[in-house]
């Protein structure tokens, strides 16, 4: 509340407000002194790594950095909701982190047709959701049709997973058949994912919204215990637990008692409360603190995460970036070893193609190179001419092009860098971070130029997921294009070979027409407390917690 | 009355010649318009570009604050983001000045209904923490530093309405006023010419004292995201940028967050002052 000044007594009020500023401004230079003081000292040593005979019990902390728009993973699929909701779902089948391979989960076994049309699970007895009804092939079904049924503006992703899907048959209570209308290669890896994880039939007839708000029940070693989308979520190890997959290290109920997702914005609180023992794991160090973390004993895991890579995605609407020549010279004017060395870790790679190293079916393409000088080539070629600020112009039009990225790992530094770098060639880079719970919307109001997509998915079908018109169509391109034909067929070829040619043709046409603008392959990387053993990542570099125990 | 008035007396003297913390206060200002108006000439650093490998180098003779995570010379950033971050605050407070005064005096001078809506406007604004109306209103206008001066201008029109009409109403029921209406002068004449020269003083000293608010008001906006897109540098913005590197590189949150409380610092110790001047005058 602020004084009401009168004129006969307001010089004394003035005086106390004069103290009021200058103390604001003391104590923001004071706190800040404090912040230094508090984080510079708190280095505990101690031994990393595993070992030792683990114990159950215990509450784990995990930090954050957004809030979890929506828990529930048919519809959403950023890094934060997987995190949650991996431990508390489980899915068909599960694929091993180092060989790619698709190994038994939910479903004991399963065939395929030969056409890639059909499969066939044969799920594994005694599995019963949290609320303690079976998980049997109606639920099963009822999953894949529900996700056909939200369509792909709700369930964008899933819905790609079950590209062609026409319906489930149950054979009998333990045995259902799925079927697609063309050939669908990628379905099986995609039934590894949490994004095809199983949920309770209760929960699939809620609505969309609903789900979102945490109201998931499904068969996981963890169960929803409280749900503050800005705040925490609480989950509670679930007991009589004793499906696991036989990819991790040991059977029956997970280790730790509670699990407590905290969302903290701030890296440096993080990077504090990792090292005050308030937070185990930190799911997104910063890069400047992960030398000093790994030095002083704590834990460091870093993967690079599979699929598509960080790329820039040109939307194909917008006039001035539906010029090849224009997307090219972004292509050729992006420093890709100086974004890497300059603001990334030492897990994280320069990109070789649109799909990551990490990825089955890699290989690396031609094209990917640094060459400002060809770029500017390109520019003066469509008639791109420097104007007064070094930015280029065109019949008076300045060359500014709109960038919309979101809270992804060391994303902001990155982008700023990449702007410096587009202004050395003449090209105005304008960059806004979107929150997560706006990104929808900005993505879908098709007001940018430039999108930046990382897809993290161990399967190439990935590219197709996010460039097919079939897919995502990030490119928003508005008729199909070549490359559109011959993504769709790697997706129906189940000959291996033939399938890498075709996935190689695929993305090296991506990048000869810069509808995807590779930048480098973002690995995951998240820092942990020497107290935390048993950590691993999952196939897609995403957080596991079901081995995880505290060494008290 | 003579014993009482010497000290008095005394001390207006030794005040006649400002005192090092003026003096000081005057510095300050002087180099932060300097950096406003001028900043090739106090830094020679690009503000936007860097070389990224030199990132995070605390202070040195080449650097004297030391490089960002992007490897820009966070002097360079301070200095060239005086402009906007001094600029901001100048025109809300003009903004502040201008309809404040405008309400103020409308509102002592015409009294009556009008008074009484004008005023329950303000308490309206006064209701609301100044921050958390600028908030709301650089939401609804979008982003940009010209948006955040409207806002924080916008927030503190109250405080100025409130002075003028007390002026206002004060200096209507004096008798040089009275004797001009009695002439037969018109209102609007005697509320220009007569009413405004004596309500706007202390309007006036309050708009120094609200320009060091209205630095730290605008700062806490752009620190808070809502100032210009990047690479554009700002004062608030700088911290912000900063603030993740605490822990391994203090200098980029600290120094700028030093400068930023040594020009309200010195707007503060200056208008105060100019309070006490205007006083004995």
């Amino acid at each position: 509340m602020r004084p009401v000044r009168r004129p006969a007594d307001h010089h004394p009020r003035r005086r106390a407000r004069h103290t009021a500023t200058a103390a604001v401004a003391l104590s923001l230079v004071l706190s800040l002194a404090t912040a230094c003081a508090g984080t510079e000292d708190a280095a505990s040593p101690g031994a990393g790594g595993d070992g030792g005979t683990p114990t159950a019990g215990g509450t784990l902390a995990v930090g954050l950095n957004t809030s979890v728009a929506c828990v529930d993973p048919h519809q959403n699929s950023s890094n934060v909701t997987i995190f949650v909701a991996r431990q508390i779902a489980d899915s068909l089948t599960d694929q091993d982190p180092e060989t790619g391979e698709i190994t038994p989960w939910l479903a004991e076994s399963w065939e395929s047709a030969p056409d890639a049309t059909s499969y066939t699970f044969h799920l594994r007895d005694g599995v019963t959701f949290s609320d303690g009804t079976p998980l049997d092939a109606e639920a099963v079904a009822a999953n894949f049709d529900r996700i056909t049924e939200l369509g792909p503006g709700v369930a964008p992703l899933a819905s790609t997973y079950l590209d062609g899907y026409t319906g489930s048959e149950v054979i009998d209570p333990q045995t259902v058949t799925v079927t697609f209308d063309h050939p669908n290669v990628q379905f099986l890896q995609g039934t590894a994912t949490i994004t095809l994880g199983i949920l309770a039939p209760a929960t699939l007839a809620l609505t969309p919204e609903e789900r979102c708000a945490g109201d998931i029940v499904a068969a996981g070693p963890f169960v929803i215990d409280s749900y503050e989308p800005e705040q925490r979520i609480v989950l509670s190890r679930r007991d009589g637990y004793d499906w696991a997959s036989p990819a991790v290290e040991h059977t029956g109920e997970a280790y730790v008692e509670t699990v407590n997702f905290e969302v903290v914005p701030e890296s440096g609180v993080r990077a504090g409360q990792l090292r005050s023992g308030e937070l185990h794991i930190d799911t997104i160090p910063l890069t400047e603190d992960v030398p000093n973390l790994e030095a002083s004993g704590f834990g460091v895991l870093g993967r690079p995460y599979p699929g598509v890579g960080v790329n820039l995605v040109p939307n194909l609407e917008r006039p001035l970036i539906s010029d090849v020549n224009v997307r090219r010279a972004i292509l050729l004017g992006a420093d890709r070893e100086e974004i890497v060395a300059g603001v990334l870790t030492e897990y994280d790679k320069v990109a070789q193609n649109v799909i990551t190293s990490a990825t089955p079916f890699f290989e690396p393409l031609d094209g990917i190179t640094y060459d400002p000088e060809q770029a500017v080539e390109l520019l003066e070629e469509s008639g791109w001419v420097p104007g007064e600020d070094g930015i280029r112009e065109k019949d008076g039009q300045r060359l500014e092009l709109l960038a919309l990225y979101h809270a992804g790992r060391q994303a902001s530094p990155m982008m700023e860098l990449l702007q410096g770098q587009l202004r050395e060639i003449g090209i105005d880079l304008q960059i806004r971070l979107e929150a997560p719970a706006d990104l929808a919307a900005a993505e879908a109001s098709g007001e940018w130029d430039l999108w930046y997509t990382p897809f993290h998915r161990a399967e190439a079908d990935a590219a197709r997921a996010v460039f097919g018109v079939t897919g995502r169509n990030q490119n928003r391109a508005p008729e199909p294009r070549p490359v559109d034909d011959v993504l769709q067929e790697q997706s129906g070829e189940s000959d291996p070979q033939r399938r890498q040619e075709l996935i190689t043709e695929a993305t090296q046409e991506l990048v000869d027409q810069a509808y995807a603008i590779p930048l480098y392959e973002l690995a995951g990387v998240m820092s942990y407390a020497p107290v935390v053993k048993g950590f691993h990542f999952e196939a897609s570099s995403r957080l596991s917690l079901y081995d995880v125990w505290l060494d008290a | 009355m003579t014993l009482t008035d010497t000290p008095a007396a005394a001390r207006g003297r030794v005040r006649r010649r400002p005192g090092p913390g003026v003096v000081l206060s005057f510095l300050v200002l002087g180099l932060a318009v300097l950096a406003a108006f001028a900043p090739g000439l106090l830094a020679h650093q690009s503000p936007v570009e860097g070389e990224v490998l030199e990132k995070l180098r605390p202070p040195s003779a080449e650097h004297w604050f030391g490089t960002d995570h992007l490897g820009r010379d966070v002097y360079a950033r301070v200095v060239h983001g005086a402009g906007l971050s001094l600029r901001a605050p100048l025109i809300a407070v003009a903004i502040a000045f201008g309809a404040g005064c405008t309400l103020g005096l409308v509102s002592g001078f015409l009294g009556g209904p009008v008074d009484a809506v004008i005023m329950r406007l303000v308490d309206i604004l006064l209701a609301v923490p100044s921050l958390l109306l600028s908030l709301a209103i650089v939401a609804a206008l979008g982003f940009g530093i010209t948006n955040v001066a409207v806002a924080v201008g916008v927030a503190s029109v109250a405080a100025f309405a409130r002075i003028t009409r007390a002026e206002a109403l004060r200096v209507r029921s004096s008798p040089f006023v009275e004797a001009a209406t009695t002439l037969g002068v018109r209102g609007p004449q005697v509320l220009l010419r007569h009413v405004l020269p004596h309500a706007v003083g202390p309007a006036l000293v309050l708009s120094t004292l609200e320009f060091g608010t209205a630095i730290l008001s605008v700062s806490a906006l752009s620190f808070l995201g809502y100032g210009e897109p990047p690479p554009t540098p700002e004062w608030g913005k700088i911290v912000s940028e900063g603030r993740d590197y605490l822990a391994t590189a203090w200098w980029v949150a600290l120094l700028p967050s030093l400068v930023i409380a040594a020009t309200v610092l010195a707007t503060n110790r200056l208008s105060r002052w100019f309070d006490a001047r205007g006083e004995r005058i």
